[in-house]
């Protein structure tokens, strides 16, 4: 078939809607008590340092409410693993990166000697 | 500075090609320091200090950074609750890595011990107070592994021998305690202590040296008030105990007890028990192999017996003669290696390093 899907679907649905924008702030939420639930309660300063994520890097990579379910279930296997050995911030920052900007997750895997101390 | 200039260079194609550079910027000076260092994003630090980003296993730390990408727990490593649970007591602590030790391989052994006395550290620098047990436990296994260290293990120009990294770890957690307590502490366990080692290098970097060409820096936080000289008294009664009795030559750094005695202004005193040392078998072996010291070079490491200083309490021309004369006639092969290694160490600093 050399068909165009979307041609097609214009086939059977003859009025589409485009849902509305969903705000930022509703998305942090959304964020927000997910992650909650995933990594239970934090420590103040973690509390603190996960609090200037959002707009400083989850906000640039989390658009939809798809993009946050996608991100919580990579961040709840992860999580699995526990956090005796790393920081539950820092996993979730490298957790993003693997996800949405995976160029820049395997330059880290690959250059942790230079960007370490 | 080229290596910075490297990282900025190769930061920025990467970032070039990210998914969201902004995006990918902020993350990676979040996780760190040193990318937020190299990019100047001046994105607020959270003002942690290494050792707190150490205990707290963040990603910045090279000890920590695999443990991000590895799907078993890395076993040279120490979890956050086994190493809280282990700082509780000494005597479990120790145990606990010497349990640890005997189940990695031999190179991941010096890791995993570093990672212990770091943390330990780290608790004493967060507040952490030292008490009779801990200081006990420490002075008490400080001759294992200081003793490690003449292995030859020590790679890194910038890392602390493990006698350094002790006597940091035992100071640290002094500076937690009064002045009251700290002086009881120092006292127990100058009487109980069987290898005086690590004491004489607290104990001097707290009163630090009263013979007029010695160390003269004080540990600033640190302060014995007027109990101070009642500890240099103590110590130095075990150290003559220690060299009447031979001893001292037991003890895993005599050249450090040597040296506490001499900063103690009795300079004379050292250079009449080491002149009489040399006399005996195991003086004159000890001897030969304390005052011979590794530089560590770029262009190869190397030893050499540091003449100027060590000239101040042994008569070097005499202890060479010495060696010559073990050199050529003595049937113990060990001794015979002992004496050649001391004279071309003397004769390395002769010719390229003399003072």
């Amino acid at each position: 078939l050399k068909l165009d899907g979307h041609d097609f679907l214009k086939k059977i649905v003859q009025y589409s809607v485009h849902l509305p924008p969903i705000p930022t702030e509703d998305l942090a939420r959304l964020l927000d008590e997910d992650l909650s639930k995933v990594i239970g309660s934090l420590s103040d300063d973690d509390s603190r340092r996960i609090g200037g994520t959002w707009f400083l890097i989850f906000r640039h990579y989390l658009r939809t409410p798809r993009d946050v379910r996608l991100f919580i279930n990579a961040v709840t296997v992860a999580a699995s693993r526990g956090f005796e050995h790393v920081d539950p911030v820092d996993l979730i920052i490298i957790e993003l990166l693997r996800l949405y900007d995976p160029e820049v997750y395997w330059w880290i895997r690959e250059n942790l000697s230079e960007v370490s101390d | 500075m080229a290596d910075d200039k490297k990282l900025q260079t190769d930061l920025e194609k990467l970032l070039s090609r990210a998914k969201n550079s902004e995006g990918a910027k902020n993350a990676l000076a979040l996780l760190f320091p040193k990318v937020e260092q190299t990019l100047e994003t001046y994105i607020p630090s959270d003002g942690l200090e290494t050792a707190a980003q150490k205990l707290k296993r963040r990603i910045s730390q090279i000890d920590f950074a695999q443990n991000y990408f590895r799907l078993d727990p890395d076993a040279a490593s120490w979890g956050r609750s086994e190493i809280a649970e282990a700082l509780k007591d000494p005597s479990k602590a120790f145990e606990l890595l010497q349990q640890k030790l005997s189940h990695v391989q031999e190179r991941e052994r010096q890791r995993l011990e570093i990672i212990f006395f770091e943390l330990l550290d780290n608790a004493f620098l967060a507040g952490k107070k030292l008490n009779g047990d801990w200081l006990e436990a420490i002075v008490e296994r400080s001759p294992a592994f200081i003793g490690e260290d003449d292995k030859g293990r020590r790679t890194s120009f910038f890392e602390p021998d493990m006698q350094d990294r002790l006597r940091l770890i035992v100071l640290h957690g002094l500076q937690n305690v009064s002045v009251s307590d700290r002086f009881y502490l120092l006292k127990e366990v100058i009487k109980t202590a069987n290898d005086v080692s690590l004491i004489c290098d607290v104990v001097r970097s707290i009163l630090s040296d009263t013979n007029p060409e010695g160390a003269k820096e004080k540990h600033r936080r640190i302060d014995l008030e007027s109990n101070g000289e009642e500890i240099r008294s103590m110590l130095l009664i075990r150290v003559r105990n220690l060299a009447n009795s031979g001893e001292i030559w037991s003890q895993v750094r005599p050249d450090h007890i040597l040296w506490f005695w001499w900063g103690s202004n009795f300079a004379d005193e050292v250079q009449s028990f080491l002149a009489e040392a040399m006399n005996t078998s195991t003086g004159l072996l000890k001897l030969l192999e304390i005052t011979v010291g590794s530089v560590m070079s770029s262009a190869g490491n190397f030893e050499r017996v540091n003449i100027s200083t060590w000239s101040k309490i042994v008569d070097l021309n005499q202890l060479a003669l010495r060696a010559k004369a073990i050199h050529v006639s003595s049937n113990n092969e060990l001794e015979r290696q002992t004496a050649e290694r001391f004279l071309r160490a003397l004769d390395r600093n002769n010719r390229d390093y003399d003072l």
